[in-house]
C-alpha cells in the first residue's frame, strides 16, 4: 500500500509541478471539441440523410438518393473509426493535396462524417417510431407532407431520438481516445507521457479512467435535464409515477 | 372475504344494466327527433358531391376494391357496413386518397382526386376525416389540435395573397386602370376566427375546460370527440368516419354517436363505416353493404336490413343482427 501511495505522489508531482496538467487539460479540450463538433456535423448530416431515407419513394430521384445514403451509412458503419481516421489522414488528404491540415481538424471532420451515419439511423428510427396515424391525421386535414412532418412528426420523434443521441455523444467521447493514431493530443497522449517519464503507468491510466467517468456522468445529467424539458406533453407532465 | 366480493358483483350488475336501459330509452326518443328533423328531401340529388367511378384498389396481388361506382349527394348519410376484410375502410380511405386508388376515378369539386397531378391537399381541406384510433397530435394541446390546420392553411393563403399583391402593386404603378388587390384576412383575424370557432365547438360539447390539456390526459371517448371537432373546424363539405366507435368502450360509444347524430341532423354530408347496426339504421339515409370488394347491396336502411336480396347480404345480416 505504501508502494501505491508512493506512485500517487510521483503522479501528483509530475501532474502539478511538471506541468502535466496542462497537457491533460489540452487533451480533455481536444476530446470535447472533437466530440461536440463531430456530433454537430453528425446531426446536420444525419438530418439530411434521415430526411432522404424516410421520404416516400414513388419517384426516381428520391430512390437514387436513398441508395446513395444507404451506401454512405454502410461504409461508415462498416469500418472501424480508426481505419476511417487513418485512411482520411494518410490516404485521402495527401491524395487531394491537403496534407497540411492539423490532425485535430481532420479528426473533427472524420468523426462528424462517422457520427452522421449513426445519427441518421437514430433519426430514421425515431421518425418511424412515431405512429403513422399522426402523419395520416395531418395529411387528412389538408396539410402538406413537409408541414405535417415538421409540425407533428419531428417534434414527437425528437423525444424518442434524444436518449439515443445522448448515447451517440457518449460513445463519440469515448471513441476520441483513438485520435492519437493520427498524432492528435488527447487524454491518452498526455497521461501516457507522464507514465513513461515516471516509468509508472498505473496511476496515470487509473486517472484517465476516472476522467472519462466524470465527464460522461456530467453529460448524462445534462441529457436527463433536456429529456425532462421535452416530456411536458406526457402524462403527469413527465414526472413518472411520483418520482 | 368471499361474501364481500359477491356483494360487489351483485351490486355492480344492476347498476350497469340500469344505465344501459336508460341509454336505450333516450335513443328511442332521439331516433324520432332525428327522423323528424331530417326529412330525406334535404338531400340534393341534382349534383353529386363525390362521384366514384369504377374505383379499384389492390395491395400487391390482393384486389381489395373491385370496380366500385356510387355517388354521394350533398346531405346524404351513407353508411358502409360489411364483414371485416370486405374493403369498407379501404373504400373510405380512397375517397380522400389516403390510399391512392389503383384505378377508376373519384370526382370531387370537378376534379379527379385519383389523378396524381391534382393538388390533393386543397381538396382534403374540404373532406373531414375521423379515425378509428383518433390520431390526435400528441405534441399539441387540445385547442392547438383543433386550430393548427385552419391557422396554418389560412396563413399560407395570406402569404400567397401578399406575394401576388406585391406584383399587382408594382404593375399598378404603370397601369392607368388600377387592378384591385386580393383581399385576405390578417394573421390575427385568422387565429382569432379559428380559436373562436374551436372554443364554440368545445363549449357545445362541454369540454371547454380541456382546451389547454394534452391529449394523453383525455379518455378515449373525449379523444374521439375532439377528433371530430378538429375535422369540423375546417368547415368540411363532407365527413368521413372510419369506424369511429370501434376503439371505444361501450359506455363511451353513446357519447360519440350522439355527436355524430347531432351533426347528421344539421345536414352534414357523411360517409360512415361502422359496425353499429342500430346506429346505421337510425342515421343512414343509404346503406352500402360491401362484401369481397364489391357493393353487394345498396339501398335505404329498411330495404337493406328488412328485405335483403343478395344471399351474401342475408348471410352477413344473419350473423350480426
Amino acid at each position: 500500500m505504501g508502494n501505491f501511495g508512493n506512485k500517487i505522489n510521483r503522479f501528483i508531482e509530475s501532474f502539478i509541478y511538471d506541468d502535466g496538467y496542462k497537457e491533460v487539460i489540452k487533451g480533455l479540450g481536444n476530446t470535447l471539441k472533437i466530440a461536440i463538433l463531430g456530433l454537430l456535423i453528425g446531426i446536420v448530416i444525419g438530418t439530411l440523410i434521415a430526411s432522404v431515407r424516410v421520404m416516400p419513394k414513388y419517384k426516381l430521384i428520391p430512390r437514387v438518393l436513398d441508395k446513395i445514403c444507404a451506401l454512405y451509412v454502410g461504409f461508415f458503419r462498416g469500418t472501424p473509426i480508426v481505419v476511417q481516421l487513418l485512411v482520411g489522414y494518410f490516404v485521402i488528404l495527401p491524395l487531394i493535396g491537403l496534407g497540411r491540415i492539423s490532425s485535430e481538424n481532420v479528426c473533427v471532420v472524420i468523426f462528424g462524417l462517422n457520427s452522421g451515419a449513426y445519427v441518421s439511423e437514430v433519426m430514421r428510427g425515431g421518425i418511424n417510431s412515431v405512429d403513422i396515424g399522426q402523419m395520416e391525421a395531418g395529411r387528412a386535414l389538408g396539410l402538406s407532407y413537409p408541414t405535417t412532418m415538421m409540425k407533428f412528426v419531428v417534434p414527437q420523434a425528437i423525444k424518442n431520438i434524444l436518449p439515443s443521441l445522448g448515447n451517440e455523444f457518449i460513445s463519440l467521447i469515448k471513441e476520441t481516445s483513438v485520435i492519437s493514431f493520427v498524432g492528435a493530443a488527447d487524454l491518452y497522449v498526455a497521461l501516457n507521457k507522464i507514465g513513461q517519464n515516471n516509468y509508472e503507468p498505473m496511476v496515470p491510466f487509473l486517472f484517465m479512467a476516472i476522467c472519462y467517468i466524470i465527464l460522461i456522468f456530467l453529460i448524462t445529467q445534462l441529457i436527463r435535464v433536456l429529456e425532462r424539458v421535452l416530456s411536458k406533453s406526457d402524462r403527469n407532465g413527465g414526472k413518472r409515477n411520483g418520482k | 372475504m368471499e361474501n364481500s366480493r359477491m356483494r360487489k358483483v351483485v351490486r355492480l350488475i344492476p347498476e350497469t344494466k340500469g344505465s344501459f336501459d336508460f341509454y336505450e330509452e333516450k335513443n328511442e326518443k332521439e331516433i324520432n327527433e332525428i327522423k323528424k328533423e331530417t326529412p330525406s328531401s334535404n338531400i340534393d340529388y341534382s349534383n353529386p358531391l363525390i362521384e366514384v367511378k369504377g374505383l379499384k384498389k389492390s395491395f400487391g396481388e390482393l384486389l381489395v376494391l373491385n370496380n366500385i361506382s356510387t355517388n354521394i349527394y350533398p346531405g346524404e348519410k351513407v353508411v358502409v357496413i360489411g364483414p371485416s376484410g370486405s374493403g369498407k375502410s379501404t373504400f373510405l380511405r380512397c375517397l380522400n386518397c389516403m390510399e391512392d386508388p389503383s384505378g377508376g376515378s373519384i370526382i370531387f369539386d370537378g376534379e379527379d382526386l385519383a389523378d396524381l397531378k391534382v393538388d390533393i391537399n386543397k381538396h382534403r381541406e374540404k373532406i373531414g376525416m375521423v379515425f378509428q384510433q383518433f390520431n390526435l397530435f400528441n405534441n399539441l394541446t387540445v385547442l392547438q389540435n383543433i386550430t393548427v390546420a385552419p391557422i396554418h392553411l389560412g396563413v399560407k393563403k395570406l402569404r400567397k395573397a401578399q406575394f401576388k399583391n406585391f406584383f399587382i402593386k408594382i404593375g399598378n404603378a404603370f397601369r392607368k386602370e388600377k387592378k384591385p388587390l386580393i383581399e385576405a384576412k390578417s394573421k390575427k383575424e385568422i387565429v382569432k376566427e379559428a380559436t373562436d370557432n374551436a372554443m364554440k365547438l368545445l363549449k357545445r360539447i362541454g369540454l371547454e375546460e380541456k382546451a389547454s390539456v394534452y391529449p394523453s390526459t383525455l379518455s378515449g371517448g373525449q379523444k374521439q370527440i375532439i377528433d371530430i371537432i378538429r375535422a369540423l373546424n375546417m368547415n368540411p363539405k363532407v365527413m368521413l368516419f372510419d369506424e369511429p366507435t370501434s376503439a371505444l368502450d361501450p359506455e363511451m360509444v353513446g357519447e360519440v354517436l350522439d355527436l355524430i347524430k347531432d351533426l347528421a341532423s344539421e345536414g352534414m354530408t357523411m360517409v360512415i363505416v361502422t359496425h353499429e347496426m342500430g346506429f346505421a339504421k337510425e342515421v343512414g339515409t343509404r346503406v352500402l353493404l360491401m362484401a369481397d370488394g364489391i357493393i353487394a347491396e345498396e339501398g335505404t336502411p329498411s330495404e337493406v336490413f328488412d328485405n335483403p336480396k343478395n344471399p351474401r347480404t342475408i348471410q352477413f345480416l344473419k350473423a350480426v343482427l
